[in-house]
């Protein structure tokens, strides 16, 4: 087995949850697959290393969710989350649901919505979590249980799901 | 119960399940760019980064250069006929009278790497000429401290730019050259300040 059919094979798989998890921070289905981009050239530049890490995805999800901060300090400004509903019915592999989970995440606070999506969508362990973000594994975890509380609540209405 | 047997309690929870599967149904149906294009990209900006140390680097000899002919027309009057070769940091003309200022204002043991900073616009189609004058000899036995291994390796990467059409035209004297040029002892002077002060010291 090649290096680079390990890599191709990892980019595959990783890629589309890669761009979902940016999505679900910038609320652009563009501006996530071009920050997908960035991060997988870095990939490219560093597989060797990375591929005998612990977790191969937990440092590339980081390196993007580093980057995707980097440039919207960079803006300083949060890029405007326009079609969003309409990307997620366009784009999702389940559109009737993804439309639901989108709304309800918009309406949680910044660290509580990083949080969900790198421990619940990205998979991360309460430690990669954390150090992605640039805290302590106790304030994942307090953030993670605020939004599920609060998602909890909204999900009690929610005839979808 | 540890923070982590915590979690993997709450990863049974129900209402993170249910969460779970709804985030994951927001997924994009989106395909991975090919390899062959990542790597194009990531060769690309090597490359391109290459170029710009190489042209920094040439910006540096190139400015360097034009100061020794700045020097070359003062001390040795070689260009009579000439008298304004180049522009200030101001942009104003740099007559052969600033040239003489500098140099007498100038401490003798920094007067190559002052004047480099007082330097100018690059030129490289006037700086070839002079090449293998007196002055830059001078320079180079002036500046033997500098971190060479630096030089060296700005130039290596000069040299080996496939881009980089110029080198091949310019002689084999610049690499000396280039080294003193690109060292640390000109690095380190603080480029913009240090011209600037020495401008308005010596303007006329």
């Amino acid at each position: 087995m090649t290096g680079a059919s390990d890599l191709e094979r990892f980019v595959a798989e990783h890629h589309p949850r890669l761009v979902g998890m940016l999505r679900l921070r910038t609320g652009q289905l563009d501006l996530a697959e071009d920050l997908a981009q960035e991060a997988l050239l870095k990939l490219v530049e560093r597989w060797d290393d990375v591929k005998v890490m612990d977790s191969p995805w937990g440092w590339l999800a980081t390196v993007a969710i580093n980057q995707q901060i980097s440039v919207f300090r960079r803006l300083q400004t949060r890029i405007r989350k326009q079609p969003l509903l309409e990307h997620a019915a366009r784009t999702a592999a389940e559109p009737e649901y993804a439309i639901e989970a989108l709304d309800l995440l918009e309406g949680l606070p910044e660290r509580q919505r990083t949080a969900v999506i790198l421990r619940h969508y990205a998979g991360l362990s309460v430690h990669e979590t954390a150090a992605a973000m640039g805290c302590e594994p106790g304030t994942v975890k307090s953030s993670t249980a605020r939004a599920r509380a609060t998602l909890r609540e909204s999900l009690k209405e929610d005839v979808l799901l | 119960m540890s923070l982590d047997e915590e979690m993997r309690h709450d990863d049974f929870d129900p209402d993170v399940e249910r969460l779970e599967r709804m985030l994951q149904s927001t997924t994009p149906r989106v395909s991975p760019p090919p390899l062959g294009l990542l790597k194009r990209i990531r060769d690309r900006r090597r490359r391109r980064k290459q170029i710009a140390s190489g042209l920094g680097a040439l910006a540096l000899v190139a400015g360097s250069i034009s100061v020794g002919l700045v020097a070359l027309q003062a001390s040795d009057s070689l260009l009579q006929s000439e008298a304004v070769i180049t522009t200030a940091p101001d942009g104003a003309p740099i007559t052969e009278a600033d040239v003489n200022l500098w140099l007498t204002a100038l401490p003798p043991e920094t007067d190559a790497s002052r004047l480099f900073w007082a330097s100018s616009l690059p030129r490289p189609e006037v700086a070839r000429d002079f090449i293998g004058c007196a002055w830059v000899e001078r320079w180079r036995n002036g500046l033997a401290d500098g971190d060479e291994d630096t030089a060296a390796r700005a130039l290596s990467e000069l040299m080996n730019s496939e881009e980089w059409a110029v080198s091949q035209a310019l002689p084999p004297q610049l690499e000396g050259f280039a080294e003193l040029a690109t060292s640390s002892r000109f690095a380190s002077t603080s480029a913009e300040a240090e011209k600037t002060a020495l401008w308005q010291r010596c303007s006329r």
